[in-house]
């Protein structure tokens, strides 16, 4: 029997990792929202924290703190359009130093991987850099993000509107 | 209080206010959001004299801790000091100019200016020069060089208010009726007493800060800005229209509320034919010693029935401490501080944590429509042949209640009221 029969869930190298991080993120460049909603496990959990590195989201306010039921909320307003900040994201997510670092988590497996976001706001474009922490679980049909955790290092500055996702 | 209230007249405001070239009572001149000169006369006249917010007590629960701020553009520190006082601290090495202090918060019984090591205790007073060998009593005295400090700090249910003005009136006077709708907000909470510690969202827009101001008490806006919130959360389009039976109103020196708990009452009284509805007006009623007042600081649901503004900067909206810093004529700075019910369970703060989080900061549902606003307003004001921006709505049907006018949720009755204010202390 080998260990990879044994595992809780099937364990992923880097190379599959960054194939799935790339796909990922270029669901958002493109817009297809529902597509990347549909990666999201239905316990998932899109986050990205506020003020601090990492801190405990029931006692201390997120940028984004969406189950998916709020994600989905989200999306549906960005695709209708008529939120008026909202309109088709020109966005651009540069991806690297992709880690598995946890290969076989009973949570799922834990990958790391650091990230540049570049959007375009009528004249001003920005490059926001960020860390991101994968939990990916494997289903019958690949691989569910169980929660996706974008660190923003410009989280405890004054930001302007962060409408788009990350 | 729901309703109308007492309603003594549909007169025009008795007294006519102060003049001022930029702002008259029903409108305001494009140069009101343009002009770094008057930008820096408002802070002058408005920030460095009336009570200006700076921090929660619950923030300086224990001696040593601070936070630091701005009134208008000047860095402060919040201090609480070894016998329990509160200071406001002018952020300034009283040497070289340097600011003595650069973390947000924490504790500490002093603060060292890093630049040539002069040490401050948190009152204020200055330990002593370092090398104080090279300073002659002949021109130099310790007593001096203490930090400078806000000449009154005075707090209202926890909130901590300071005014760089050493005379002029007293905190609960500059509070007048907006001290109502914060005693409505604190006496939900269960313990009576609110707490910040929750972490903070920023933002910030390149536009004056009277935007954010006007914005914050302006119902006319929700239906138009804000329709995909409405649409997506259940609440309903057409909520902020010309049929609901909420209002605004101006409360005096400047307060302004949007006040819709008539809009959303039928569902608070869904909630308080349930169990944990009747639980929590028996609790209320408990501790405030008055079931009627219980079961309107219940429906009320604190900020989240209306939005307060305390003139000229802060607003408490939704579960937010929202306070509005003027950075230039054109860039404003915001912080919202999410404040959470002492006494309520964990899983109750988180709730209110998600439905701040759902609507307000950066990435929130309605927040940041409002501020596209801004950088729409801030690029439309660029057209010179337009001069004047008006404040007409309601005009005609404002209701008089003391201190107070009332108008439909919709009416610019509280930016008339504010800009009241603005042109007692400007002109």
């Amino acid at each position: 029997m080998t260990a990879h029969e044994l595992a809780p869930v099937r364990e992923l190298t880097r190379a599959e990792a960054e194939d799935f991080v790339y796909a990922e993120v270029a669901l958002l460049d493109e817009a297809r929202f529902q597509e990347w909603l549909d990666l999201f496990t239905p316990d998932g959990v899109y986050w990205i924290p506020a003020n601090l590195p990492e801190c405990d989201p029931g006692q201390h306010v997120s940028i984004v703190y969406d189950t998916r039921e709020l994600l989905a909320d989200r999306i549906t307003r960005l695709e209708l359009g008529r939120a008026v900040r909202e309109v088709r994201p020109r966005m651009l997510h540069l991806v690297s130093n992709v880690r598995v670092v946890d290969a076989a988590g009973s949570e799922g497996v834990e990958v790391l991987a650091a990230m540049v976001v570049h959007e375009v706001h009528g004249a001003h474009t920005t490059a926001r850099p960020a860390r991101c922490r994968y939990i990916l679980r494997a289903d019958p049909g690949g691989w569910r993000i169980a929660s996706k955790t974008v660190f923003l290092l410009e989280n405890d500055q004054y930001l302007p509107n962060l409408t788009n996702l990350y | 209080m729901h309703g109308t209230g007492p309603v003594t007249d549909t007169a025009v405001r008795p007294v006519a206010p102060p003049a001022h070239p930029w702002v008259r009572p029903d409108r305001v001149h494009r140069n009101a959001y343009l002009d770094p000169g008057l930008f820096a006369e408002e802070l002058d006249r408005i920030f460095n004299r009336v009570w200006i917010y700076v921090a929660h007590e619950s923030e300086l629960s224990r001696p040593g801790d601070y936070r630091t701020t701005t009134i208008g553009r000047q860095p402060v520190i919040v201090t609480r000091d070894r016998a329990g006082a509160i200071h406001v601290l002018m952020n300034r090495c009283t040497h070289r100019a340097a600011t003595v202090c650069q973390a947000a918060s924490g504790n500490s019984a002093t603060f060292r200016c890093e630049y040539h090591g002069w040490t401050f205790r948190n009152d204020g007073e200055l330990v002593a020069p370092t090398f104080s060998g090279g300073y002659d009593p002949a021109d130099f005295s310790v007593a001096d060089f203490a930090l400078a400090q806000a000449p009154r700090v005075d707090t209202y249910r926890g909130l901590i208010f300071a005014s760089l003005a050493g005379e002029g009136e007293s905190l609960r006077e500059h509070l007048g009726r907006a001290a109502e709708y914060i005693d409505l907000a604190v006496d939900l909470a269960p313990a009576g007493t609110i707490r910040l510690g929750a972490g903070t969202h920023r933002y910030n827009y390149r536009g004056n800060w009277k935007l954010q101001s006007e914005n914050g008490v302006d119902g006319y806006h929700p239906n138009f800005v804000h329709r995909a919130f409405f649409e997506t959360s259940g609440l309903g389009a057409g909520l902020f229209g010309p049929g609901s039976n909420g209002r605004a109103g101006s409360l005096g020196r400047g307060h302004a509320v949007l006040d819709f708990r008539s809009m959303m009452e039928p569902l608070m009284r869904q909630r308080l034919a349930t169990p944990e509805g009747a639980r929590a007006v028996d609790r209320l009623a408990e501790r405030l010693g008055d079931r009627d007042r219980a079961t309107e600081v219940f429906l009320a649901n604190g900020t989240q029935g209306y939005n307060l503004l305390v003139f000229p900067n802060l607003q408490i909206i939704g579960c937010q401490l929202r306070v509005i810093h003027p950075r230039a004529v054109d860039h404003t700075e915001v912080d919202l501080h999410p404040y959470l019910h002492d006494g309520a369970t964990d899983e109750e703060n988180a709730a209110r944590l998600r439905v701040h989080e759902a609507f307000y900061g950066p990435s929130g549902g309605g927040g940041p429509d409002d501020v596209e606003m801004f950088d729409r307003v801030a690029t439309g004001l660029a057209v010179q042949s337009v001069e004047w921006l008006p404040l007409l709505r309601g005009l005609r049907r404002e209701l008089v209640d003391g201190e107070a006018r009332w108008g439909h949720i919709t009416d610019e009755q509280p930016q008339r009221g504010f800009y009241h204010r603005w042109l007692e202390l400007m002109a």
